[in-house]
């Protein structure tokens, strides 16, 4: 995991292609069968799980993953549940905030 | 006299000297500076100490106590300590803590609550150790309101911005405004116009400034500038004077 991630939502996916990024979002849909999301962050974004992965609905998630490179959809690498109480007005607050302040970030 | 002739003698060296006393004065002053300063590990990874043994800094930042937020990735047990590595997107370091033998109990119930992948805040103090970086006298706790990774990353970011001497200005009040999200005052409350209006007479009216007065002035009812200072009286900002519809600033 040495790979450094960089902080985005929705909006930002199409600048992102081919990066790992990292996503703070409420999960909209899940589809265990075609191992799909949704997830919600400012906008929609689709997830392609790993098999095996599951997502709760309406629950909060961190996702690490690769943004394809046509920008449709977002490989997840990683998951990490948050919290029930996430800020989403901070959260994207602090996403704009990230791409500007390079230094401190990826 | 010898000494005389040394001191005179050496242009360069006395220089070096109030080089090297400039460099101490610098240095007690960064010792005062004990404060938390929330970071990335990115931050941690590149800085860089300004003098031997000195203290570590980043883009005008001092970094001595520092905490971060992070992901556990790895957590290995040697049995003195435990390595852990820690990521948050922006880098990733190796932090160890020791496990003291004497409470085995609560070292257990330390690595039991270094879940993988999972977020902690850490804090400790930067310190070089052989020639690599390292963070003693760490504390790691499992973060379980996320809003702290947002609030922390928000600090960190904050911290930076006013270290680089952006503070205000246009861009800065901005940010300002943006990170103390929902605070939006356009226009005061009525609370806020009575509590001026008390301020504002609170001196010239000893006995209290009636209530009939405020809503004249402010023109709203005097149910309502009532209603308003009672709960002003509850949150302590007034008192109410000689008269029951009279109030005083604090």
């Amino acid at each position: 995991m040495d790979a450094a991630s960089i902080r985005i939502d929705a909006p930002l996916v199409a600048q992102n292609q081919g990066k790992i990024v990292r996503i703070i979002g409420t999960c909209e849909s899940f589809d265990s069968s075609s191992n799909h999301a949704v997830l919600k962050s400012n906008g929609s974004i689709s997830l392609v799980l790993n098999s095996g992965d599951s997502l709760d609905i309406n629950k909060n998630y961190e996702i690490i993953g690769k943004v394809n490179t046509d920008a449709s959809s977002v490989r997840v690498l990683s998951i990490i549940e948050l919290s029930d109480n996430i800020n989403f007005e901070a959260v994207q607050k602090l996403v704009s905030y990230v791409q500007k302040v390079p230094e401190l970030y990826y | 006299m010898d000494d005389n002739s040394f001191s005179t003698g050496g242009g360069g060296f006395s220089t070096s000297g109030d080089y090297s006393n400039e460099g101490n004065g610098s240095q007690k002053f960064q010792q005062q500076r004990q404060s938390l300063t929330p970071v990335t590990i990115k931050q941690i990874n590149e800085a860089q100490q300004q003098v031997l043994d000195g203290e570590y800094q980043v883009h005008n930042v001092a970094l001595s106590h520092v905490s971060f937020v992070g992901v556990v990735r790895n957590v290995q047990d040697l049995t003195a300590n435990l390595a852990i590595t820690i990521e948050d997107g922006t880098g990733a370091i190796d932090v160890k803590k020791w496990i003291q033998e004497n409470d085995m109990g609560s070292s257990e119930s330390d690595s039991s609550s270094l879940e993988l992948n999972k977020y902690v805040y850490v804090t400790g103090s930067l310190k070089d150790f052989n020639g690599k970086k390292q963070l003693q006298n760490t504390t790691i706790r499992q973060v379980t309101d996320h809003n702290e990774i947002i609030y922390h990353n928000l600090s960190a970011i904050n911290n930076h911005l006013k270290a680089q001497g952006i503070t205000s200005k246009a861009g800065g009040q901005n940010q300002q405004q943006d990170l103390f999200v929902k605070e939006s005052n356009q226009g005061l409350s009525i609370q806020d116009n009575i509590l001026a209006v008390v301020r504002d007479n609170s001196e010239s009216l000893q006995e209290g400034v009636p209530a009939r007065f405020i809503s004249q002035h402010l023109n709203i009812s005097n149910e309502v500038v009532l209603e308003n200072c009672a709960i002003l009286v509850e949150e302590g900002k007034i008192y109410t004077g000689y008269d029951d519809s009279a109030y005083l600033a604090v």
